[in-house]
């Protein structure tokens, strides 16, 4: 395998890459939703997203010099025009040192628990106010500097020395210091009152030093100094006063981290400290919070005041996820947004290409009818594709026989058709012969996906997902599953041909594919068990709801309910139950289930809504991906019991003694089993 | 077979393995993800033209004529156990500042909270003389890992098996009348199968007296060769027997059935019995212990493992992974013997 690449190999380019190597391989395409505008313009907002969903790419837009980056190179300007000026400064909660709080204590003067958490939530603020304040001057030096004067003047900023010590002397008297910055005498001096206190911190939670004792009278309010900085720059004349302020901060999900105690409890102390900073109305800074759906539980609220936080109204929420949702009248972005991550990707490491066709197409083909997949992956007879069990006479039964050996699918389709009509019409082996079936247009189409699943079960074997279309499809609208299905997808073809380094695969065999995806599903299922908050419940209970489902669709010859890949609920019956509720949101937020709204057609269930398996986990349980017809009307009692056999346990009511037992699991039987000997002795 | 044929062949059966009961995806997967980790730090065939592990996997696999076979060789690879450098480097830090640091402050019955303990460890330290039955264990690194200075003395006990004398032994190494003198004796070895290379070397320790006490420190160690060593401390009570990692029975397959064995055993016992005429020429005077290797019978008859050391592949590990015949077996991790092979 040496000199060969796989352009995937590494999932998370935002994170490791130079400003310079961004620019080339960040795909602008999520920027033409305007839904993504938002983040560009004043007023606050949340964006939130699954692991990967491009959330800190995203972000990084506000960064100057990464839209230095971007003047530097020859790729286009990124953002529209009408919101490309902004002052930004930015935090990433993991690398900026703030989840050091977790790492020592900081003395208290009361032991009172509920005192020291409001104590201890205060100081983790009054460090974010300081590290964004330092970024945010720094940003100010970068475009003062000679490498980001360009962009400086686009911007408008005037940076004289002089302006910047009056903004200094001025900002220095703001009551928000609680007196910190009296000797202050210029912007140099400021700059590193800043640090200083910074340092104070990090020396203190990495155990160099005691707690500084000024730190204890001069707590800033979370978020007021950054407020004051952004007013005294524009009071300066150093930035125009309509050049919007903007602070980032990412990764809010690692402060839930932070927030366990010894005892495993979690109050939000440090999530509310970041609500506050929104929920304070400071017109004059507008936050963008980069956060996993999860982070953002029900409730949270503004530290210290305990207020609501609305959205709305102190900020906006943005979903990459329902970004990336088409409706009736607008296709989703997400296939153009996978071709440009893929071609940016494979020009990035290098690869060229002559096909004038787009790449998915190049690298994976086209999409393949069932038909089409059958031929490729079964090779052997086709006769046991009719089922043993057939409730027809022989001579319709050896008609369909005939008709799976040339075509599998048609002859599934055809026995159900024929389970379905055998009790309401005579039907003769000449009716069979004609496949009656195939007219029926829709009647097909909705059960094609299931016949598939029954044909490739009949002749035992893994049902075959490959082609641009599955792969798009597969990813389920977040780029990081389509990232890693093609990490698989390469790795698999890597071990598998001796192709030139820098030749671009193309139309890559479809067992190959097929492999690869499965390989990638296998990973995203074992990943779930390793998610926080509760991954070893969800784990255990998609094991039980995938197999459920497979099992269904795999049995249901009729094919009376082709549809039944997901399940729906009553809204009104789920809202009774709180713990299952939070449960099957707790598996939305962290993607192991798809939710939409579900229009029910039965009236007395009221409003409905329905979840799928995530469309990545399907290849792993066998089930097909698309969501189409009427998904599985199941009570409250079936979802009761899927979570008694996964073993979650409730406090409630809903959950009765249960006798189910832990779903069986191959032993690995690898040498992590083995006991390594510490603490005996012959 | 080439390593694309056999990556055909792999897709194969995880395709034809609808229902998942063969395990053959996460089989793959796992056995992709430890080659990269691990597998390639076997050093016997870093050099020479051996292949990497994928290479000598293809090769390996395609060796066995039958399909059957060969699948069962890849299952194999769900119980091998592989001790690579890094669980090498961690078993030298364990096996002194566990194994041997315990024994010495159960011998000097040493309060570790008390003011003088440094000093009474020093002095028992002073008093140990720590010795490798093979050169195999490493005795040089093991120092170095541990930063343990003043030990000028790398004594190796099958150097000497042919002319060991225990008062030679003892005048030259212990000084028993001397102020100076060692009286604590640890005998380490990197592994021990069934426990016969370590057998003489053991008992001569024991045999020594005078006062003297001895630890018998195993990097990993087989179950049939632990089971030795228990009947060494039954016989000897100044001997101490502390392995850092004594390798389960249940990783072990035997000629016969075992209750409770793995469900893959029977397939891979019926297999390494019928590719053993392949691997070993019949009747060949060079090393043929069976198709489970080297080892005296049990219960169950033979036993062999599917252990594999980043170092070497020990000799009671299943011959079909280790042994080479030119034109009709190609190993897995090709073993280095000191004898003939």
């Amino acid at each position: 395998m040496d000199g060969k690449k796989n352009p995937f190999s590494n999932l998370y380019h935002t994170e490791s890459l130079s400003t310079d190597h961004f620019v080339k391989i960040f795909s602008p395409k999520l920027l033409r939703e305007s839904r993504t505008h938002e983040l560009f313009q004043p007023g606050s907002v949340v964006l939130t997203g699954l692991q990967g969903s491009g959330k800190s790419a995203l972000l990084n837009l506000l960064k100057p010099d990464v839209l230095i980056a971007y003047q530097k190179s020859e790729e286009p300007w990124p953002l529209p025009k009408h919101c490309s000026k902004f002052l930004s400064a930015s935090i990433v909660l993991r690398s900026s040192g703030a989840l050091d709080f977790g790492q020592r204590a900081i003395p208290q003067e009361t032991q009172e628990e509920t005192e020291n958490k409001k104590v201890l939530g205060l100081f983790f603020g009054d460090f974010l106010n300081y590290w964004i304040i330092d970024d945010l001057l720094n940003n100010v030096d970068l475009l003062g500097s000679p490498e980001g004067s360009t962009l400086g003047e686009f911007l408008g900023l005037d940076l004289s020395i002089e302006k910047l010590d009056f903004f200094a002397s001025s900002l220095k008297k703001d009551s928000c210091w609680f007196g910190v910055m009296d000797d202050v005498e210029d912007y140099e001096g400021l700059r590193l009152k800043v640090k200083h206190r910074i340092s104070g911190y990090e020396s203190y939670l990495n155990y160099n030093s005691d707690f500084p004792n000024d730190y204890v009278n001069t707590k800033t309010k979370p978020g007021a100094p950054i407020g004051c900085v952004a007013d005294a720059l524009k009071g300066a004349g150093l930035i125009p006063r309509d050049l919007p302020v903007f602070v980032t901060i990412d990764q809010f999900e690692d402060l839930m981290d932070l927030e366990r105690d010894e005892k495993g409890n979690a109050a939000p102390t440090f999530r509310s400290v970041i609500i506050r900073m929104l929920g304070d109305r400071d017109r004059r800074v507008s936050y963008r919070v980069g956060a996993r759906p999860y982070s953002l539980s029900k409730g949270l609220q503004g530290f210290g005041n305990n207020a609501f936080t609305e959205e709305m109204r102190e900020y906006e929420v943005v979903d990459i996820r329902k970004v990336l949702e088409g409706t009736e009248s607008r296709k989703t972005l997400f296939q153009e947004f996978c071709e440009d991550v893929l071609e940016r990707r494979i020009k990035f490491s290098g690869f060229s290409s002559t096909s004038t066709e787009d790449v998915l197409k190049t690298v994976f083909g086209s999409r393949p009818t069932v038909e089409e997949k059958v031929d490729s992956f079964i090779r052997g007879s086709r006769t046991s594709v009719v089922s043993k069990d057939f409730p027809a006479s022989d001579a319709i039964r050896n008609e369909l026989v005939t008709i799976a050996e040339k075509d599998p699918i048609s002859a599934k389709l055809g026995e159900a058709w024929v389970r379905q009509n055998i009790k309401k019409s005579e039907i003769s082996k000449e009716l069979v012969r004609e496949q009656p079936w195939g007219k029926r247009t829709y009647w097909k189409k909705e059960r094609k996906q299931q016949a598939l699943l029954q044909v490739f079960s009949a002749c035992r074997q893994r049902l075959a997902w490959y082609g641009a279309h599955d792969i798009v499809l597969l990813s389920g609208k977040n780029i990081f599953a389509f990232l890693s299905i093609c990490q698989f997808i390469w790795a698999e073809n890597m071990r598998s041909n001796d192709y030139e380094a820098y030749e671009l695969p193309e139309q890559i065999d479809p067992h190959i594919q097929s492999m690869g995806i499965h390989s990638a599903s296998e990973h995203w299922f074992r990943k779930v068990r390793a998610e926080p908050k509760g991954g070893d419940d969800r784990h255990r209970f998609i094991n039980v709801l995938g197999t459920f489902l497979r099992d269904r669709l795999r049995n249901d010859k009729n094919m009376s309910y082709p549809g039944e890949n997901g399940f729906s609920l009553s809204s009104g019956e789920l809202e009774k139950q709180v713990f299952i509720e939070d449960f099957i949101e707790s598996c939305v937020e962290f993607g192991v289930l798809e939710h939409s709204a579900h229009t029910s057609k039965s009236k007395s269930r009221g409003q409905s809504q329905k979840w799928h398996l995530s469309s990545i986990l399907t290849p792993y349980f066998q089930v097909p991906t698309p969501h189409t017809k009427e998904p599985f009307y199941a009570s409250i009692s079936d979802v009761n019991k899927w979570m008694q056999a996964a073993l979650i346990v409730s406090p409630g009511p809903v959950i009765s003694d249960s006798k189910a037992k832990r779903p069986k699991t191959a032993s690995n039987n690898t040498q992590l089993d083995l006991n390594f000997r510490f603490g005996e002795e012959d | 077979m080439t390593p694309n044929e056999f990556q055909s062949l792999l897709r194969e059966w995880c395709q034809n393995d609808f229902d998942g009961s063969e395990g053959w995806l996460e089989l793959k997967h796992d056995v992709e993800f430890l080659a990269q980790e691990l597998y390639n730090e076997y050093d016997v065939t870093r050099h020479g033209g051996h292949g990497n592990f994928s290479v000598r996997l293809a090769r390996w696999i395609g060796s066995a004529d039958a399909q059957s076979d060969q699948q069962s060789l890849y299952t194999m690879l769900r119980h091998l156990v592989f001790l690579g450098d890094k669980e090498l480097v961690a078993a030298y830090r364990t096996a002194y500042s566990k194994h041997v640091l315990s024994w010495l402050m159960k011998i000097g019955r040493v309060n570790v909270f008390a003011p003088n303990a440094r000093d009474l460890m020093n002095s028992l330290l002073n008093r140990t003389l720590l010795t490798q039955i093979t050169d195999s264990f490493g005795l040089r690194r093991f120092l170095t890992t541990n930063s343990i200075q003043g030990q000028p003395v790398r004594y190796t006990w099958l150097e000497h098996e042919h002319d060991w004398d225990r008062d030679n032994f003892t005048a030259a190494h212990l000084k028993l009348s001397d102020p100076n003198r060692r009286d604590l004796i640890v005998l380490f070895e990197d592994f021990v199968g069934s426990g016969s290379q370590m057998e003489d070397h053991v008992e001569r320790a024991c045999s020594i007296g005078g006062g003297t006490s001895v630890l018998l420190c195993p990097l990993y160690i087989c179950p049939m060769g632990a089971q030795m060593a228990r009947d060494f401390v039954a016989m000897y009570p100044h001997l101490t027997f502390s392995p850092v990692l004594e390798i389960p029975d249940e990783k072990f397959i035997y000629e016969r059935q075992k209750p409770e064995e793995h469900s893959d055993f029977a397939n891979i016992r019926r297999t390494i019995q019928a590719v053993h005429t392949k691997v070993v020429e019949q009747g060949s005077a060079l090393q043929d212990y069976g198709p489970f290797g080297f080892g005296a019978d049990g219960p169950y008859g033979k036993s062999g493992g599917f252990v594999v050391m980043s170092s070497n592949c020990p000799d009671n590990t299943i011959p079909a992974i280790h042994r080479k015949r030119t034109g009709h077996w190609e190993p897995l991790f090709l073993r280095n013997s000191r004898e003939p092979i």
